[in-house]
């Protein structure tokens, strides 16, 4: 005849089994709490991460070709670095075989949000180096080629009033922007995190203030280029 | 519960590396390590390739002066670029002829042109030397043809060599002086080559009969035009009287000695009456030293006596008898002198000198001839130019050279250098030994793709010789410049291009005046003429017109330099005294260096180094002060004035290897400037690409 379970024997596993259940969902919760907290700090930094690693990539090759007194230029939350992307229709700057670098245009006229450069194509290589919103870095200041530009247009249409005067020289820039819903680069979403970007140039060193929000979670890291 | 007990472990090891991995993506330190690794070039372990590339002069160097060299350093997927500048040509200065203010005798060639100096005067004909007998039996020295080899009939007269002349073309021994060779081919060859011989003085040449038919010059051309337009002819050879009226010709001022150099055979016919006085100024007691009715007095040795109490010095050239002798004793004089009786300067430089490498390359002249005590001779080929057929060199044996520096060209390891008596000589820049010489090409010098350009000589030719030497080519000119291609020469107004190679006509452009300063512009490939009135005209490389600047500067431009800045051609032009520089048809500035003149420009980094002479009257070259003054290129304004020498600078010479640009005075002294501040100078980044990123 089996024998069956004392009350106590019940008791206690009942009371095992409890203190296991809550041990393990305790576990559990402590996880999935510290997963979300990771995953948007992940998050986060991923968004810091995708800027910096741009940004370091583009001030690494920063006017190249290009003069060296332009090479990087800020305003208000804006960053400018000299260069042109290389996209699919534009391999960037290149040696001319006879003309030496640095390559660069001069404004050749103002008028309200227009500048009329003296060239488009600055390295004589067949294409033209300014589109649309790409930056301009000129010795008065930088500015923003309109999203309405269509590329080799005499007219350079701006968003905002021309920096500069007659003569000065010009070069096409890389344009960093924040805008409500993350940094954009050259008009494109590059970190939708970011709230906060502060470049400051001081001499020859760049420093730029980025954070990232998402829900709760704020990341903040500050990152500096020394220009050579 | 040991499985329990390890899954809280492990879960706990988690949050712990979570954690800590989360603290460590904060610090942008660790971002900049670990994109500094990322950007850490594919193949690190392998060395870096360089490639250098030849480019135009860089924005605010001279276009003719310079070029950029820009370096690629590839390093796996990274490719850094930076430029520095190269020395395409030193700053060439416009042609200058070189006088001292304390060496400058003056020389009149008094020649005999009487009749009597067509008889035999105590010489032979030099064996392989050619000479030409004229119809009407006056024999002269020509120059020299490789197809005589002892007579040759053409329809000027008779060429024959000397040692066939010794023997069938004897002069009348008239005066029983002796010799084969008539007294007036003798003292023409003899002329010739002390004009030859000597430099850096003025010379004049007068005749008996006539008395100066050219005034003092250093022009060699008009010298040898002056002598080469006698004629023995003269019935009279009035020898004292003719001396007598020359001892005033001399100039006042800027002399420093004044000599007459008396060619005859020492026969006087009909000599004219001089004060009695005079007669027997030596006291010798020549029973000739007076009055003879009819052919009035016979005293050259007393008036050459008397011309050496005015400081005059009487010198002989002619037969070794004893009057003539004794004339040049009384004179202070020699008999047959050469350029060393006359106390040349020991040692002098009339050019920039050369720099290779580590070494200076200083072009003295020693005795009044390119002599440098670095040059080896030894195994020097000498050549050259004849006469006859088409220009060609022929080989000669021993021919030693002639004339002060003249110009240089430094082509690679070779160094290039043309005298002023038409010598073009190849000196190898790190042995000194000298391959070549050539006589019969002369002017400015320079090296472009492998040929040699020099002109235009004494015969106004613009040369250009290729490999061995080989005249190539030649064409009248009176300035040239070169691109890679073609050979731009100016005569009078006209500018005319030819292939540089085989000199096939190209194309050929009338200016407004006489074109004195004609420059190719590398950069630009524009030819660059400079007119008598100003103008500067600018053409394409086929002629065609371009533009017209005009700097309003007073005087002929005699120099021109272009470089560009912010894209746009700057030309600066200068005249002795003035310099203006232009853009796109509107002048910038114009303006005077406040004192001297300026004997050479050039422009770096946007600045115009200007080399400025403020000489004495005489304007000797080792008078005056000389100073270098730095302009800003695009406005003019001074940038800053140093003194240089108490002479004439030649120069700069710029060494971009060492940053240090060089004057040279005529004593060799150098003077340095440290130009190693200019950007370029040292090699200027340009920045970083990285081909493919791997993030």
């Amino acid at each position: 005849m089996e024998r069956g379970l004392t009350l106590v024997e019940l008791l206690l596993s009942i009371t095992l089994a409890s203190i296991l259940s809550l041990t393990l969902y305790s576990l559990y919760s402590l996880t999935a709490s510290a997963y979300r907290e990771a995953m948007a700090g992940w998050y986060c930094m991923q968004s810091l991460r995708s800027a910096i690693v741009q940004l370091d990539s583009d001030l690494k090759q920063c006017a190249c070709l290009l003069p060296q007194d332009l090479k990087v230029a800020c305003q208000e939350s804006a960053l400018f670095i000299a260069g042109v992307p290389l996209t699919s229709s534009h391999s960037g700057i290149r040696v001319h075989a006879s003309i030496p670098p640095p390559y660069f245009s001069t404004i050749r006229s103002l008028s309200g949000s227009s500048m009329i450069l003296d060239v488009l194509d600055i390295d004589a290589s067949g294409s033209y180096d300014y589109w649309a919103d790409l930056g301009v870095i000129t010795e008065s200041g930088p500015c923003v080629i309109s999203h309405g530009y269509s590329r080799g247009d005499a007219v350079l249409t701006l968003k905002t009033p021309a920096p500069g005067s007659t003569g000065e020289r010009t070069v096409p820039a890389i344009h960093y922007e924040l805008k409500a819903d993350g940094l954009y680069r050259n008009g494109q979403l590059l970190a939708e995190a970011l709230c906060t970007f502060a470049p400051h140039l001081d001499g020859a060193e760049v420093a730029i203030v980025m954070e990232a929000c998402y829900h709760e979670n704020r990341e903040r890291i500050s990152y500096t280029y020394h220009l050579q | 519960m040991y499985a329990l007990i390890f899954c809280v472990a492990v879960q706990g090891m988690a949050l712990i590396t979570c954690s800590l991995i989360a603290h460590n993506m904060k610090s942008s330190t660790a971002f900049a390590n670990l994109l500094s690794r990322m950007h850490i070039p594919a193949g690190i372990e392998e060395e870096p390739v360089f490639q250098h590339i030849m480019l135009h002069a860089p924005e605010g160097w001279d276009h003719a002066c310079f070029s950029s060299e820009l370096t690629e350093k590839s390093w796996g997927n990274q490719h850094r670029y930076s430029w520095r500048i190269r020395l395409r040509a030193q700053p060439d200065a416009p042609g200058q002829v070189s006088l001292l203010s304390g060496w400058r005798p003056h020389i009149i060639l008094l020649v005999d042109d009487g009749q009597d100096m067509l008889a035999a005067c105590d010489r032979r004909y030099r064996d392989n030397s050619l000479y030409l007998m004229r119809p009407d039996g006056e024999i002269v020295p020509v120059r020299d043809r490789d197809d005589v080899s002892s007579s040759l009939s053409t329809p000027s007269g008779t060429l024959f060599r000397g040692y066939y002349g010794n023997i069938w073309h004897q002069a009348d021994d008239t005066y029983s002086l002796g010799g084969t060779m008539p007294c007036w081919t003798f003292v023409m060859e003899s002329l010739k080559d002390f004009i030859d011989s000597m430099d850096l003085c003025p010379m004049a040449v007068a005749t008996v009969s006539g008395g100066i038919v050219q005034p003092f010059t250093t022009d060699r051309a008009l010298l040898f035009s002056a002598l080469e337009g006698l004629r023995p002819l003269s019935a009279e050879s009035a020898l004292s009287k003719s001396l007598l009226g020359l001892l005033d010709s001399f100039p006042d001022r800027c002399s420093t000695a004044n000599h007459i150099m008396v060619a005859t055979n020492g026969i006087a016919v009909g000599d004219g009456d001089i004060p009695s006085w005079l007669q027997d100024y030596d006291h010798d007691g020549n029973p000739d030293d007076r009055a003879i009715a009819g052919e009035g007095s016979h005293c050259l040795d007393d008036v050459a006596a008397m011309a050496r109490s005015l400081g005059v010095g009487v010198h002989v050239v002619g037969p070794g008898t004893t009057f003539l002798t004794g004339t040049a004793d009384k004179g202070g004089g020699k008999l047959m002198p050469d350029a060393h009786d006359f106390d040349p300067p020991p040692g002098l430089a009339t050019l920039p000198h050369c720099i290779f490498g580590d070494t200076r390359r200083i072009l003295t002249n020693i005795g009044l001839r390119l002599c440098p005590s670095w040059i080896d001779w030894e195994s020097t080929a000498y050549l050259r130019r004849m006469a006859n057929g088409p220009p060609h060199l022929s080989s000669i044996t021993d021919l030693g050279i002639k004339g002060t520096a003249l110009s240089a060209f430094a082509d690679g390891e070779t160094l290039l250098c043309t005298t002023s008596r038409d010598n073009l000589v190849s000196i190898d820049a790190a042995t000194g030994a000298c391959s070549w010489m050539v006589e019969g090409a002369g002017g400015r010098v320079i090296g472009r793709e492998g040929l040699i350009i020099a002109g235009p000589d004494i015969r106004g030719d613009i040369m250009v010789l290729g490999d061995g030497p080989l005249i190539r080519w030649l064409c009248p000119g009176g300035l040239f410049t070169a691109s890679g291609g073609s050979l731009y020469s100016a005569h009078d107004a006209v500018i005319t291009a030819h292939t540089l190679k085989g000199g096939l006509f190209e194309a050929q452009y009338r200016a407004d005046s006489t074109v004195c300063a004609l420059e190719y512009d590398p950069c630009q490939g524009v030819v660059l003429a400079g007119s008598r009135t100003g103008q500067i005209t600018v053409l394409g490389q086929d002629l065609a017109w371009l533009d017209l600047l005009f700097p309003n500067l007073p005087g002929e431009v005699r120099g021109i330099r272009s470089f560009h800045f912010r894209r746009e051609l700057h030309v600066i032009a200068f005249t002795g005294s003035r310099a203006a520089c232009m853009k796109a048809g509107d002048i910038l500035w114009n303006r005077s260096p406040e004192a001297g003149i300026i004997t050479n420009a050039v422009v770096m980094d946007a600045k115009l180094y200007l080399s400025v002479w403020e000489p004495d009257e005489c304007g000797g070259i080792d008078s005056g002060e000389s100073s270098l003054v730095i302009l800003d290129a695009l406005t003019g304004d001074t940038v800053s004035r140093t003194a240089l020498f108490g002479a004439k600078a030649f120069g700069p010479v710029i060494d971009p290897g060492t940053g240090i640009m060089e004057h040279i005075s005529w004593d060799r002294s150098i003077h340095r400037t440290d130009i190693s501040g200019l950007p370029g100078i040292s090699p200027c980044s340009l920045g970083v690409r990285i081909v493919s990123e791997s993030p």
